[in-house]
């Protein structure tokens, strides 16, 4: 049903503006794709690849990262990432990795829950502890975390064991709080 | 009865009184709200198997909504991660799915190898199939187990716990621990398995497919049993794949993807094991698909232990696996090695990997960005039980409340392993 990986990447480069790069390293084939293309290209995997689990989405900061990812030129590049894995049914057990990069002023994705309604969770996920918005997502709130939390705990730029511990159990007053911590 | 009596003659008086309030004519009925009652189950509630809250819409006994609420046991495992070095990570992948601790050691420990690129011996792949399986087992166990006694069978709780006792006797025999082993790392194992280990294991696999045959009798035909769980939380298998549910869950419902089968990883592809699946999709079809999948861990750890070569159980590249303790009195090479390991770690190459394996809840998938120093870049890990959770609104919609808690405990959720 799906094409293998080398034809997979003519199909993807015959989109125009689509594919920004791609690469096959540790044996996983990888596509870099332009954020406002990834919705049709999910749409095209999904529909005639077989491409029917999303196994996950991760999101990655690339802030320290000492060298630029696949298709992410030197400086100024997109700081945010937010990584697909797809997989096709068995016999055809086919793996895909997607890529695509959003910049820090404007971290928006495309959502993919109208393809794979399981992406709900993931991107909600990646929401909550990076603060990227899925554009469309039908229910983009925290998941993890408290509403009231400021900021978001994955990105690079937060600091590890520098959370104030509240001895309260007023919402009202962690809020407050955190409000004049952060004004 | 003299309660019974009194309950009802406080009631006669009670609406004495409210007719005594009313107008003549007036009727009390039309006047009460009819619609809709937000509930909220947890996240103390017994059957949610740790923190889960559900907002459940409720109209009278049937769930018109359910929203899984989560975040309550939420650790910030990925952020610890990138604070630590790859060796140290493996303590934390312990307390992920916190049922089967050793399968979270396999997936992370295989990831990180094909990072490093490195070889493990014979022996060495053995033996953690061979754990992967004893802790597939241990599990189903403890699944079955509060499966039963969410239905009310108090009894086969007892009996699960019983076998899953021996089976944690196991674990602390080779690691020390009974759950938090850490046994299972990248390199190899943390050690050998002693002799009691394999005269335990023999034994417990002597009487195991008895006992899961014991099981099944109090519960497979039962008939209360299966007037709780036949046609109860059914899902269909376009639904289950859209949903990302995986694992038995999926197999349930038809969907026949085993990654221990489909892509294998640590040699599975050299056993002899059948996938069980059903079509039924219900929380029976789930609980079939567990118990036939106990049975065939059964046999693969029996031909795991058949078949246990000899050597080493830890990869001989000195860069990765810590040198044994008496070579550090007498070499100096090996006391460098040993410092440099403790204190920095080993660094792999600038790369990006995503392994998953098949755990007892379904895929479970360890993704590391790695950027060429000691510790991950990025770690993440992807839980079926996330995505499980997700299927629990469509599957209990329609349904009694009643049935919600045999349709949580279907799913098998491990909260450690959904909130991270």
């Amino acid at each position: 049903m799906s094409l293998p990986p080398s034809e997979l990447q003519e199909a993807l480069a015959a989109r125009a503006g689509a594919l920004l790069a791609w690469d096959e390293a540790q044996g996983e084939a990888s596509a870099t794709i332009a954020h406002d293309a990834l919705h049709e290209v999910c749409a095209w995997l999904r529909e005639t690849q077989g491409f029917m689990r999303l196994s996950g989405i991760v999101g990655i900061d690339t802030l320290t990262y000492p060298v630029a990812i696949a298709g992410q030129q030197g400086r100024g590049a997109p700081r945010f990432g937010v990584v697909y894995h797809l997989a096709a049914r068995p016999p055809a057990s086919m793996r895909l990795r997607l890529r695509v990069f959003v910049p820090e002023d404007a971290p928006l994705v495309p959502t993919v829950t109208d393809l794979w309604p399981g992406a709900n969770f993931f991107e909600r996920e990646i929401y909550d502890l990076f603060g990227i918005t899925f554009a469309g997502h039908p229910d983009l709130r925290r998941i993890f975390l408290a509403e009231e939390w400021v900021g978001h705990p994955l990105r690079k730029d937060v600091g590890i064991g520098g959370e104030r511990v509240e001895f309260t159990h007023t919402v009202e007053a962690i809020s407050r709080a955190r409000r004049k911590a952060n004004a | 009865m003299r309660n019974m009596r009194g309950t009802g003659r406080a009631a006669n008086t009670g609406q004495d009184a409210l007719a005594a309030m009313l107008e003549p004519g007036q009727d009390v009925a039309p006047s009460l709200p009819i619609g809709t009652m937000k509930v909220s189950m947890g996240p103390q509630h017994p059957s949610t198997h740790g923190v889960l809250r559900l907002l459940l819409e409720l109209d009278g006994e049937t769930v018109v909504d359910c929203q899984p609420e989560i975040g309550y046991l939420h650790t910030g495992i990925e952020k610890t991660a990138e604070a630590k070095t790859y060796w140290q990570v493996v303590t934390l992948t312990d307390r992920i799915d916190y049922l089967s601790p050793l399968n979270m050691n396999l997936a992370y420990s295989l990831a990180v190898e094909r990072l490093l690129e490195v070889e493990i011996p014979a022996r060495a792949r053995v033996i953690r199939v061979l754990l992967a399986e004893l802790g597939r087992l241990g599990s189903h166990l403890v699944w079955l187990g509060t499966q039963a006694i969410d239905l009310g069978s108090l009894s086969t709780f007892l009996y699960c716990f019983r076998e899953r006792e021996l089976l944690l006797d196991l674990f602390e025999e080779i690691s020390g621990a009974r759950m938090m082993t850490s046994f299972i790392r990248p390199g190899g194992l943390q050690n050998d398995l002693t002799h009691t280990f394999v005269r335990k294991c023999n034994e417990l696999l002597a009487i195991m497919p008895e006992r899961i045959s014991e099981y099944e009798s109090l519960l497979t035909n039962n008939e209360l049993f299966r007037e709780r769980t036949v046609g109860v939380g059914t899902i269909g298998a376009e639904q289950a794949l859209a949903l990302g549910v995986t694992g038995a869950s999926a197999r349930a419902s038809g969907i026949d993807w085993d990654l221990r089968r489909d892509e294998p990883y640590a040699d599975y592809e050299q056993y002899d094991f059948a996938v069980p699946v059903r079509t039924e999709g219900d929380v029976y079809a789930r609980y079939l698909v567990r118990i036939a999948e106990m049975r065939e861990s059964v046999k693969i750890v029996r031909q795991a232990l058949d078949r246990l070569p000899d050597g080493p159980i830890l990869t001989s590249d000195r860069k990765i696996a810590l040198p044994p303790r008496e070579e550090i009195k007498v070499s100096m090479e090996a006391l460098i090695h040993h410092f440099k390991l403790v204190t920095e770690g080993y660094k792999p190459p600038v790369a990006e990997v995503y392994q998953c394996i098949e755990s007892p809840r379904g895929e479970f998938g360890v993704y590391i960005l790695s950027d060429g120093t000691g510790k991950p870049y990025r770690c993440h890990f992807r839980a079926p039980s996330f995505a499980t959770l997700h299927a629990l609104g469509p599957s209990a919609r329609g349904g009694l409340v009643a049935d919600l808690v045999a349709i949580i405990g279907s799913y098998d959720p491990v909260m450690g392993e959904v909130d991270r």
